[in-house]
């Protein structure tokens, strides 16, 4: 079979170029997630400060439930510190020369006459060894209060040896004597320089006594590798530990690198999961497509003694050969394409620039056989029905299929339709980015209802666009023939425009009304005076918050200590974690700071083993105020909190509040504190003290709510841009794969143009009747687009925005129309005038 | 051209005279009807014939009187409501699907009005594509001989949409031929063609019949077409009404013409 599949897709390279091109493009964009994802797994920066080491040995960054499999997992946003007792129980094992505990200290530095600081991460010169770093230029830090730069960063900052610098840790800024420069003895510079200060001044710096953020280690001479992680795993006991050895320890050294891999592996999670499922919708679309213009050749087959076994099997074969060139050609496509996701990421920000991708051959493999797969199943899903056919029915029905399309299409549409109408209602049970999912989801699932439900829904729709067609007698009504004679030929050619509409609609405008809400709770929930935010030294310190509110002009102050929490629960039996972001507050004058838009309970209880929750988010996990939740702080440590109130204002404000005495030690101090005036204190009074006292503070900036919610926003929409990353690529990706259905199925047409022709009507009315045909077809999808992403849309923007009308500009919405009129239109227009240039007697002998 | 006699060999057709020897195609009170939207249609209503191995017999009919039906049951392309279809011996009814087309590739060859060659293949492909499906090897003397008596030896690289009508159901006719059947079937083989290229098909299958011993069996409703036969039978109303042997043209239309009156 497979020689006689080869002869005819040689034969007829015109008729699979359409499903060539599709399935092409969907292991293109399949590989291009699966590039994302692997990157996301592998990727790395060449280590730097500690290339000199042989394993360095950190906490356990992934949070796992006991009894749950491996999708039950997160990875958590704190940095899981090891207690000190460990640097010295490995710095004793003989396979070890040397154990150092290592600090992440974010320092800005900066000159003491106030030049702009910069943010740096700051170590112990016991840690030197790891790079290996050696002074160039003065000496180590030899005492407290000394520091040794980078050659790099001494140069950048404009100071040398013995000069002075101001270190700036946790906004509090201190003078430190330069002793040194010092280099790293294999590569150059590394990123943007490296502080060393000396240990005592870590020590006192680090956010924890008694614990270390990584241990480095030396091996002793001639210990390999294996035998040296035996050691190291022996040695941590019963603490739980990830050893990490060659090119992996920059996970540990670069903490950016973590939280972009986390960032590619959601983002190829989210936006791989919908192009795999849109590829495959796609290319089985097309090959249905491609299978059916082929039923006559398949029922003359039958005829002729093929079984239907064989028939599948050709059409397999077929499938195979194709799918394989295609995915092989596919590949390279698919590498630009990551590349491309990958330059757009780092543009954004979102991705270190020097986090290269990486190009395994898995992914590529996996794209190819995914699509085989697909093409495989699709095709001979196709042809089941002309293959069981009885042959002499199959001679009958080749033409045209009239026969009613099978029940399971009517039952798979009416169960994407339920499940796509109940997936749109996500949003009013949970009010977080995770109910907005739902949305998207929905109007997936709506267009798949839509394409498997086909003419059930399309009749009594195609009637009533077409009727004022019949007006016009030759054009308009030739156009409402064709257009109503064969529903299922314009379902498959409707569906993946259909998909464009509704999907681009669904997406930009969840964006939007996303970032609306953010912004809008932001607006409404913060009612503090002024908000103080650090840029650049990890955060305001509790000493600072304390002097803040000391101000004699300062009332109620609010640190926002952010961090996430995440809260085990199980979904149908099945243990599953929920992650919210979360706030660590300060208790006292919450309620004057902030209007989180309590819904039951007391705010006023938040202190101690407690909580507070958005509504929708206790509701997901059945927990009523006074419950007892036990959930896990930002670095895993378990802890039970009591639920004392629920609030509305989620979205901007934060999923959960928590004391801040329960985040103490487990997350880092706050970004930014919310300052209310004192009693009879004017906002301007209190904006001239905080001035003056932010003038104090370096890296401290003065701010007010709009700006809060301004800052919110660019959060939002980067979180927004991010994801229209994706979206345009999967457009792109539909675009092509609307103007490959039309151009197939018009193509296919020409002997129905050229028949046209020879009754007499003109090559103009030929062209005027294909015109209305499109403009119907736009019409519908239009139509149908806006109505599978209108009605998700407006229940998250009821649930978001308590409005019916989505967010968002109307230009969307005009452009997305104007678009698919120019696919649509075009995609049909350019075969109909390719086919017309053959004389119609010619075209009318061609056999099909 | 060779062959314009007509059936030198005329005596081996009509019910078997020794009982020893197994016809090409036995009916036995077959019936068909039906389902249609109007309620119950009645296409075949006991229908009971034999073809003798190596016979030439066309059927005859108005339009809608059930010839189609009649083929299509013989062919076991469509199973009987009731009754009984032998294909040289074996009983057609209760095979399952896969069944009956391995034994209508192996026993029955099919030669449509429409041609329906592959476009897609040369002609050689689309002659031995039974033998293919079959999984059997070209047995290439006898492919050679039916090549060369269709008169396409030198058309075997060519496709379909290079070749004439006429040229085209003479390749049909070489597909239904490649697995030497116990029957061949043809529906209307000479509808799309002129009366020439008709003629010549004709000729082709009769030739077939004296040359290769084969069995033939057209449905037509031109005179001229059945007068090639040994033998015609007419079906009007599902049923045979009448048989003429070694038909010519104006007494095959004599009969038809009765049949209207009927």
């Amino acid at each position: 079979m497979i020689d006689i599949a080869w002869k005819t897709l040689r034969a007829r390279k015109g008729s699979f170029s359409g499903a060539f091109v599709s399935l092409l493009c969907a292991t293109a964009l399949i590989a291009a997630s699966g590039i994302l994802a692997e990157s996301g797994l592998r990727s790395s920066v060449t280590p730097h400060r500690y290339a000199a080491a042989d394993a360095v040995v950190g906490g356990e960054q992934t949070l796992r439930l006991p009894g749950g499999d491996f999708t039950v997992s997160a990875r958590l946003p704190e940095t899981v510190r090891l207690p000190s007792d460990l640097v010295d129980a490995m710095g004793a094992l003989d396979e070890v020369e040397l154990a150092v505990g290592d600090h992440h200290l974010p320092l800005a530095v900066g000159s003491p006459d106030g030049a702009e600081p910069r943010s740096v991460l700051g170590h112990g010169w016991d840690t030197a060894p790891l790079g290996p770093f050696e002074p160039t230029e003065g000496t180590a830090p030899r005492r407290s209060g000394e520091v040794a730069l980078t050659t790099g960063l001494a140069t950048a900052l404009g100071t040398a040896p013995g000069d002075r610098v101001r270190i700036v840790s946790a906004a509090e800024p201190a003078e430190y004597l330069v002793s040194g420069t010092v280099d790293h003895q294999g590569s150059g510079e590394g990123r943007g320089g490296s502080v060393f200060l000396h240990p005592d001044d870590v020590e006192r710096l680090a956010p924890g006594p008694e614990a270390v953020d990584a241990i480095g280690i030396i091996a002793a001479p001639g210990v390999g590798t294996d035998e040296l992680n035996a050691a190291l795993a022996s040695a941590a006991g019963d603490t739980p530990v990830t050893v990490h050895t060659g090119a992996a320890v920059n996970r540990i050294e670069f903490s950016d690198v973590g939280a972009a891999r986390g960032l590619l592996l959601a983002i190829s999670g989210s936006f791989g999961g919908l192009a795999v499922l849109i590829a495959l919708f796609v290319v089985s679309g097309t090959l249905s497509l491609s299978v059916n213009t082929r039923r006559r050749e398949l029922a003359v087959l039958r005829a002729i003694g093929s079984t239907p076994g064989q028939l599948l099997r050709m059409i397999g074969a077929e499938a195979l050969l194709l799918s394989l060139v295609a995915g092989i050609l596919g590949c390279l496509p698919g590498i630009l394409v990551a590349r491309a996701m990958h330059g757009a990421f780092v543009r954004l920000g979102v991705i270190p620039a020097d986090l290269p991708l990486v190009v395994g051959p898995l992914p590529l493999a996996a794209a190819i056989l995914l699509t085989t797969l697909t093409a495989l199943v699709g095709s001979t899903a196709a042809a089941l029905r002309p293959a069981w056919t009885k042959p002499v029915e199959a001679m009958r029905e080749s033409s045209a299929d009239r026969r009613a399309p099978a029940r399971w299409r009517g039952t798979a549409g009416m169960v994407c339709l339920v499940l796509g109408i109940s997936s749109a209602m996500t949003p009013i049970a949970l009010r977080n980015d995770a109910g907005a999912a739902g949305t998207g989801g929905s109007a997936l699932l709506l267009v798949v209802a839509v394409a498997l439900l086909g003419p059930t829904v399309l009749r009594p729709l195609v009637a009533a666009v077409v009727r004022p067609l019949r007006r016009f007698r030759v054009s308009g009504f030739l156009a409402a023939e064709a257009t109503e004679s064969d529903l299922r030929r314009l379902g498959t050619v409707l569906t993946p425009l259909v998909l464009a509409v509704g999907f681009t609609l669904s997406m930009v405008h969840t964006q939007s009304v996303l970032a609306e809400a953010v912004s809008d709770q932001v607006d409404e929930g913060v009612t503090a005076d002024a908000v103080v935010a650090d840029t650049g030294s990890g955060g305001v310190g509790a000493d600072v918050v304390g002097e803040l509110a000391a101000l004699p002009e300062t009332g109620p102050v609010t640190p926002l200590r952010e961090t996430r929490v995440f809260v085990p629960y199980s979904v149908f039996g099945d243990p599953d974690l929920a992650s919210f972001p979360a706030r660590g507050v300060a208790p006292e004058g919450l309620e004057d700071n902030l209007d989180p838009g309590v819904a039951d309970g007391d705010l006023g209880d938040l202190a101690g083993a407690t909580v507070a929750m958005e509504r929708s988010g206790a509701d997901l996990l059945g927990a009523d105020v006074g419950d007892e939740l036990d959930v896990r702080l930002g670095d895993g440590t378990p802890a039970t909190l009591r639920l004392v109130a629920t609030y509305e204002r989620g979205l901007g404000l934060g999923g959960a509040m928590v004391p801040q005495e329960v985040v103490d030690g487990h997350a880092g101090p706050p970004s930014r504190v919310l300052v209310g005036a004192a009693e009879g204190t004017s906002p301007e009074e209190l904006a001239a003290a905080l001035e003056a006292f932010t003038e104090r503070y370096p890296t401290l900036l003065l701010d007010d709510r709009d700006g809060f919610a301004d800052s919110a926003r660019a959060e939002a929409d980067l979180a927004a841009w991010v994801n229209l990353v994706g979206l345009a690529v999967i457009l792109g990706y539909i675009a092509i794969a609307v103007v490959n259905s039309l151009v197939m199925s018009t193509a296919a047409r020409s002997r129905e143009f050229a028949l046209l022709r020879l009754i007499g009507t003109t090559r103009r009315q030929v062209l005027r009747a294909l015109r209305w045909e499109a403009w119907v077809i736009v019409v519908l999808a239009v139509l149908l687009g806006t109505l599978v992403a209108l009605l998700p849309l407006s229940v998250l923007s009821l649930a978001f925005l308590g409005t019916p009308v989505p967010a968002g500009s109307p230009l969307v919405y005009a452009g997305v129309a104007a678009a698919t009129a120019v696919l649509g239109v075009g995609s049909v227009m350019f075969p109909v005038r390719l086919a017309l240039r053959t004389p119609p007697v010619e075209a009318i002998g061609l056999r099909e | 051209m060779f062959g314009r006699r007509k059936s030198g060999q005329g005596v081996a057709f009509g019910p078997p005279e020794t009982p020893e020897r197994t016809p090409a195609l036995r009916m036995g009170e077959v019936y068909r009807t039906y389902d249609s939207g109007a309620g119950k249609v009645t296409a075949l209503q006991g229908i009971s014939v034999e073809l003798a191995k190596g016979s030439f017999t066309a059927v005859m009919g108005p339009s809608g009187s059930g010839k189609s039906t009649f083929l299509h049951c013989a062919a076991g392309l469509d199973r009987p409501s009731s009754g009984e279809v032998w294909l040289g011996g074996t009983s057609l009814s209760g095979m399952s699907e896969n069944r009956l087309t391995r034994l209508r590739r192996e026993r029955v060859g099919f030669v449509f009005q429409a041609y329906n060659l592959l476009s897609a293949l040369t002609v050689q492909d689309n002659i031995t594509m039974p033998l293919r499906l079959n999984g059997t090897a070209v047995d290439r003397g006898w492919a050679e001989q039916v090549v060369f008596q269709v008169g396409m030896a030198d058309r075997l690289h060519h496709r379909p949409a290079e070749l004439s009508g006429g040229q085209q159901q003479r390749v049909a006719i070489a597909r239904a031929l490649i697995t030497r059947p116990d029957l061949v079937l043809a529906d209307e083989p000479t509808g799309a063609l002129d009366s020439r290229a008709g003629a010549q098909v004709l000729s082709l299958l009769r030739d077939t019949v004296a040359a290769l011993g084969q069995t033939v069996l057209v449905v037509t409703h031109d005179p001229v077409a059945a007068s090639y036969a040994q033998r015609v039978l007419f079906l009007a109303d599902g049923r045979l009404v009448d048989s003429l042997d070694a038909p010519t043209p104006a007494a095959v239309a004599e009969r038809m013409s009765r049949l209207g009156e009927r």
